[in-house]
């Protein structure tokens, strides 16, 4: 029998923000290109990547934080190639997104069955390098919770990422170039950096994400980022690239991911149509925000109208 | 003028496959492979392997190609079709899913449990499962064409979210309600009537291809030769200039997208009819993206698609063999095709950087061209 | 002699498949105000880009105060006091005006930027230079000539001495263009600033400008004093040859029959502000209305509404006597009604499509060119497409070549091509030749005209104050979106309508008796109660040409009255300039009327004389102040034109 308290307690929260704190990352990654007037939705691709790269180092060194460093330069690697290909050469951002996903999946996967297998045959455990700390809270009964630290590092990144948007001259320069890349170059300053700037902060947020996700799950898998990528893009889609709001939408897609597994989990509901409630309430929010776009816009005329009198 | 452009065109094509191919074999040599063995593999089995022991198996290779290239064409095609009139429909693998559901459960319950029509001939069930099908996929298609036409909704977001929806709710089915009783996940299986019969078996070929080739035919006219493939053209280019000239913009984008939607749940009862038999939770759809960005690197024109799904046909299915045969992981070909995808996405790019440095070095006194 | 402060010395500037810049060498003074004028596409801006350090110059030097270089980036540029003002701004909307105005250069605490600091610093510029703009208002909200200031201030603020134009007047309106020049000729005065700017109109020139530089082509034709030629030397210059627009002939007079019916017309702009407010106005077949307005104030939305591309909010417009309310433009158009867009490049074209989809756009399902309205017969198109290119002189690299890589004069005569084989019996036209060249523009003209001739109702919306008195039976001026005069294009004076298209409303009166005039050559009016001074102020004796002497002496006294007006409403000075231009309309409109009814034969010969003078002050008017001749580039991204 299921209780309320079993879908909504402390380590539920702390089961959300563990899985949400992913797309969290990817998310802060995505919407600084969006805001910087680029796509990029590959960002399957570039957490695999990440993975994959803080897996073998992690493995060959036995240091999680030398694996998190591959993971982090892995994704700067591939925010540095995506920027080459869309801004300097031209490249249509959806092609290169897509592109990416296939390609490094397909080449993280390659590489990793060409690695010597374990002893007993199997394939590496990749994961076990990765072993970032984790604060753990007791819990009820002596069921402790653990979550990562990264988990409160990507909390203060997307404060930090709020800051950086709306209160340094950098952000203001990044968020000019996607809104209106002229108003740059008409000062001197060149557009062109700050979308490479902005890609690059996406690779890094990607390459983070790739590898907190090992940790996360253990161990490497060929499906290891299983979309979330696409979860992070319509996340950054619904927050309007805005890190508050792209996290808060991150936390809901966690919630809702959260609420159906501990349903599955009770034999409640099935397993698979319950993991499809994310998406298909990810698409009902768009709905329900952009019908209240509309209604916004009427009003939002309105008030221009009083505004444009009273200034002239 | 114009041939100029395409000389050029072609010419990075052909540097793209190269260089695609190149990086290929770098990465067998790096990883301990021979890369001749590797290609050798690929081409038996995509074209038939001369020293096998009878015909049957020597032209499966063949027909595997032939297949694959018949998907990765349809799916292209649809990614053109949905292009040309302005939306990009990213959510193939959801259609193809449902059409292929749809079609496995009409399939295996019209033959068997339904009464009345058990007595139908083959070609009418197959034809409504066709039909039953399409429309999964074009209905599927009409929720982000609208979304995208009433309310500008990113129809790229939404269907890339539906494909997850349309995955999550056809393995539900195909382990609940549709289940097939004594069987793992998926549907009752087709009899054996309704199946396609198998051309050089056992390739993966059937007659599918012959409604391939009639969709692509129709496809191809409705875009190119009818007025309601060049309204919805003009829409794709200038929704703004369309509506303006009296065409109803609206309509036709979607349409567009329905046409799209269709094309892919047709591809979903293809490949339950010709291939697996019933509709299972290992029915892949994954060459979607191929045949999606095979379309982009195209440019989205018809002939190039299909010509470039020939060639992508040969690798995929020559991938298997690389596997089985060399030992080289299957993923291989992803990453070649790939680097190609990458090379023709950046041509434009390249090329007019070249150009641009070309006539800084010589700037020649030409007539303004303008009137 | 002083040194230049800016010289180009043999700059050539190649861009793929074009020359913009063809060997200019090119002087700049101190404390000059340099025009630098020509057509579109002659290479005006692109030189400007390259002292501004957008474009590298494929070849030639630039030496700015003393430093020679073969190129320099804008952040150089600017670290030497150039600062330009583009025709699109260069602002970021959702920023506030502060936060423009110190963009890339913000005053900091760390990493962080000091908004407060940039808001003094604006206040502090505002007041140092008298451009008044709302320094922490977000700039989507600000009018287009407030804009304009931020984006003047922000080379300012950057200690800018050398102040680039780019065809800084295309957006303003009149009175807006004069407050611009006096702050040019303040801070020239004042701060010993050198200003270029590159404009096509060719009065501005002779008004501010010191020197004036004449491209074409990309060649510099020749650099002259400003004092020294007059606009019909420079319109000549600019296009190699004599330019002068002739008269087109008007083949018989409007019908009676109603072709287009607006009344109390309401509509919205893209921001949901009325544009159009209670709008009315009727077109008769075989007449042109023009409709003069500076751009922004509802026109566009007006030639939407009644074209069925924006909702019609309020009252009504019937097209041949029925209402066009909530019809799409597809069903107006079978109704009679053809449009010629404002933005031919985003509404008028598909610009990757080639020419013939593009003419054969709104016919494809119909008889010669479908089977059963399905099966395209393509040959048929083609040769449908060739015709109208060769009787509308269409120029390309073949009817396969894509619209988009025309020529804004070529693109322009493909959307009238196929909006005039509509064969409709009334068209909205809007801003014809806008980007279009003067050949060209003649050559669409004239169609108009043939049109008109054919017994077309024509609505034609334009900023371009000769093309309206050109064309024109009859000319309303609109004003926020209301109509506030109705002229007579053969008696109405530029002046006039310009202030009406500035908010100037004229009442309309009852008919003046015939008038009498003083020089014993034309007859005058009734002095009036409130007659003005400037009615007094005739000159005496017969100059040649009093009248036009007249019109001529009356427009510079305006201009004066206008400027210390300025301080007050401007509605109110108008008001009182009005009565006496409207005794000289009355009495013009009622020769008009007159002749229309072709009464009096003796009173004809006379008039005839009347009509000989004003179209001769027309002329005079037309050349002299020629502010309000078609703008350049406006802001619609059209891609076909470099200026």
């Amino acid at each position: 029998m299921i209780q309320f308290s079993d879908l909504v307690s402390f380590s539920s929260l702390m089961s959300t923000l563990g899985t949400a704190t992913i797309v969290i990352l990817a998310g802060l990654g995505c919407l600084m290109t969006e805001q910087a007037g680029m796509m990029n939705i590959g960002l399957d691709g570039m957490i695999t990547a990440s993975a994959f790269a803080a897996g073998v180092v992690s493995w060959l060194t036995g240091s999680w934080i030398l694996g998190l460093l591959a993971g982090l330069l892995t994704g700067l690697l591939l925010g540095l190639f995506y920027a080459v290909m869309v801004v300097p050469l031209k490249s249509d951002e959806f092609v290169i997104g897509v592109t990416l996903n296939l390609f490094l999946v397909a080449l993280s996967t390659f590489l990793y069955r060409n690695l010597p297998p374990a002893a007993d045959g199997l394939h590496l455990d990749m994961g076990s390098g990765m072993a970032i700390p984790s604060i753990s809270f007791g819990g009820n009964a002596g069921a402790a919770v653990s979550v990562s630290i990264l988990v409160p590092v990507s909390l203060a990144l997307v404060a930090v990422c709020q800051a950086f948007l709306y209160s340094t001259r950098h952000g203001f320069w990044l968020r000019a170039a996607g809104e209106k890349p002229e108003s740059l170059r008409s000062v001197g300053r060149s557009p062109d950096r700050m979308k490479l700037v902005a890609s690059l902060l996406c690779g890094a947020f990607c390459g983070l994400s790739g590898a907190y996700l090992l940790n996360y799950v253990h161990s490497f898998t060929e499906g290891i980022s299983g979309s979330r990528g696409y979860v992070a893009v319509a996340c950054v889609i619904f927050g309007r690239s805005n890190p508050l709001l792209v996290t808060c939408a991150a936390l809901f897609f966690g919630l809702v991911d959260t609420v159906s597994t501990r349903l599955q989990v009770a034999g409640v509901v099935d397993s698979t149509l319950t993991a499809a409630f994310p998406y298909v309430g990810t698409i009902l929010m768009m709905l329900v925000l952009a019908i209240r776009n509309e209604y916004r816009k009427a009003g939002q005329a309105k008030s221009a109208l009083e505004r444009q009198e009273a200034v002239k | 003028m114009k041939w100029r452009e395409r000389g050029i065109y072609m010419l990075s094509l052909l540097i793209s496959i190269l260089l695609g191919l190149g990086v290929g074999a770098l990465l067998m040599l790096a990883t301990g492979h021979d890369p001749i063995a590797g290609y050798r593999a690929m081409i038996e089995g995509a074209l038939g392997d001369k020293w096998a022991p009878d015909t049957i198996l020597r032209n499966s290779g063949l027909g595997n190609t032939l297949y694959r290239a018949s998907l990765l064409m349809i799916t292209g095609l649809a990614t053109a079709v949905a292009s040309d009139a302005g939306l990009f429909n990213v959510g193939g693998q959801g259609q193809m899913l449902l059409g292929a559901l749809v079609a496995a459960f009409l399939g295996a319950q019209m033959t068997t449990l339904l009464p009345f029509t058990a007595g139908w001939p083959v070609w009418l069930i197959t034809a409504v499962c066709l039909i039953a099908a399409v429309l999964a996929g074009m209905i599927f298609a009409l929720i982000p064409a609208l979304m995208k036409i009433k309310l500008n909704i990113s129809e790229v977001v939404t269907t890339i979210l539906l494909n997850s929806v349309a995955l999550y709710f056809c393995t539900y089915m195909a382990n609940g309600p549709l289940k097939a009783p004594g069987k793992g996940s998926q549907t009752a299986v087709i009899l054996g009537d309704l199946n396609f019969t198998r051309f050089f078996t056992p390739s993966n070929l059937s007659q599918a291809v012959f409604i391939v080739a009639g969709i692509t035919l129709l496809v191809w006219y409705i875009m190119n030769r009818s007025s309601w493939g060049y309204e919805m053209r003009m829409t794709g280019q200038n929704s703004r200039f369309a509506k303006f000239s009296g065409l109803k913009d609206g309509k036709l984008a979607v349409a567009g997208m329905l046409i799209s939607g269709a094309m892919c749940g047709a591809v979903g009862m293809l490949e339950v009819f010709g291939w697996k038999h019933r509709y299972g939770v290992d029915l892949s759809t994954d060459f979607y993206w191929d045949g999606m960005l095979v379309a982009m690197i195209m440019r989205y024109k018809p002939l190039g698609i299909i010509l470039m799904s020939f060639f992508f046909g040969i690798l995929k299915a020559g991938a298997i063999k690389i596997q089985s045969s060399a030992g080289i992981p299957i993923e291989i070909i992803q990453v070649i095709q790939s680097i190609i995808i990458f090379f023709m996405a950046a041509e434009q790019g390249l090329i007019q950087r070249f150009q641009v440095w070309r006539a800084r070095r010589h700037p020649r006194r030409e007539e303004v061209k303008r009137a | 002699m002083a040194e230049p402060i800016v010289s180009f010395s043999h700059i050539s500037m190649q861009f793929p498949g074009v020359l913009a810049n063809d060997d200019v060498s090119l002087d700049i003074m101190p404390g000059e105000v340099f025009a630098l004028v020509g057509e579109n596409g002659a290479g005006k801006s692109t030189l400007m880009n390259i002292l501004f350090g957008i474009n590298t110059p494929s070849s030639g030097t630039l030496t700015v105060r003393g430093q020679t270089m073969k190129s320099l980036t804008s952040a150089q540029a600017i670290g030497m006091g150039i600062g330009m003002v583009h025709q699109h701004f260069m602002l970021v909307p959702s920023f506030s005006v502060a936060q423009n105005i110190v963009l890339g250069d913000e005053p900091r605490w760390g990493p962080f930027c000091r908004l407060r600091k940039a808001v003094s610093i604006t206040e502090q510029l505002v007041a140092e230079y008298g451009l008044q703009v709302p320094a922490a208002e977000p700039v989507r909200n600000l009018s287009v000539g407030q804009q304009q200031r931020v984006e003047i201030l922000k080379t300012l603020h950057r200690g800018a001495d050398i102040l680039i134009l780019d065809e800084p007047t295309a957006v303003l309106t009149p009175q807006e263009t004069d407050e611009l020049f006096e702050v040019i000729r303040r801070v020239v005065r004042e701060r010993g600033m050198t200003v270029i700017i590159i404009t096509h109109k060719l009065g501005e020139v002779m008004a501010i400008s010191d020197r004036v530089g004449v491209m074409r082509r990309g060649r510099l034709e020749g650099v002259y004093q400003t004092s020294e030629v007059n606009e019909r030397i420079l319109a000549s210059l600019m296009v190699g040859r004599d330019v002068l627009l002739e008269p087109l002939t008007r083949k018989r007079a409007a019908a009676d029959e109603i072709a287009i019916s607006v009344r109390d017309l309401w509509a919205e702009n893209n921001r949901g502000l009325p544009a159009v407010r209670g709008m009315s106005l009727d077109v008769r077949r075989g007449e042109i209305v023009g409709i003069a307005g500076v751009e922004g104030n509802g026109q566009s939305e007006l030639a939407e509404a009644i074209t069925g591309m924006r909702p019609i909010l309020g009252g009504d417009v019937t097209v041949f006597g029925r209402s066009v309310r909530g019809m799409r433009p597809g069903e107006i158009r079978s109704l009679g009604l053809s449009h010629v867009p404002e933005d031919r490049l985003s509404t008028g074209v598909s610009p990757q499509a080639d020419i013939t989809d593009n003419l054969i756009i709104g016919k494809e399902r119909r008889k010669p060119y479908a089977l059963l309205g399905i099966h395209r017969r393509k040959r048929r198109a083609k040769q449908y497409a060739a015709g109208l290119a060769e009787s509308f002189d269409i120029r390309s690299g073949g009817l396969d070549t894509a619209v988009g890589s025309l020529s804004g004069g070529n693109m322009q005569k493909v959307v009238l091509a196929r909006e005039f084989s509509f064969d409709t019996g009334a068209l909205v036209i809007a801003q014809p030749t806008r980007g279009v060249d003067i050949g060209a523009m003649d050559f669409i003209h004239q169609h108009i005209m043939d049109k008109r001739n054919e017994g077309c109702a024509i609505l034609l919306i334009s900023a371009d104050l000769d093309e309206l008195f050109r064309l024109s039976d009859r000319m309303l001026t609109i004003y926020e979106g209301q109509v506030t005069g109705e002229f007579d294009p053969a008696t109405a004076t530029r002046e006039e309508v310009g202030s009406c298209m500035m908010g100037a409303v004229r009442e309309t009166k009852p008919e003046a008796p015939e008038p009498v005039w003083e020089n014993g050559t034309e007859p005058r009016s009734v002095p009036a109660p409130d007659d003005t001074p400037e009615e007094s102020d005739q000159p005496e004796g017969g100059e040649g040409d009093p009248c036009g002497k007249k019109k001529h002496k009356k427009s510079k006294k305006d201009r004066k009255h206008k400027k210390p007006d300025k301080d007050k409403k401007h509605k109110k000075s108008e008001k009182d300039e009005k009565p006496g231009k409207k005794k000289d309309k009355k009495h013009k409109k009622s020769d008009k009327d007159k002749k229309h009814k072709k009464s009096d034969k003796d009173k004809k010969s006379g008039k005839k004389k009347d009509k000989k003078h004003k179209k001769s002050d027309r002329e005079k008017n037309r050349r002299k102040s020629d502010k309000d001749k078609k703008p350049g580039k406006t802001g619609n991204g059209e891609r076909g034109d470099e200026a």
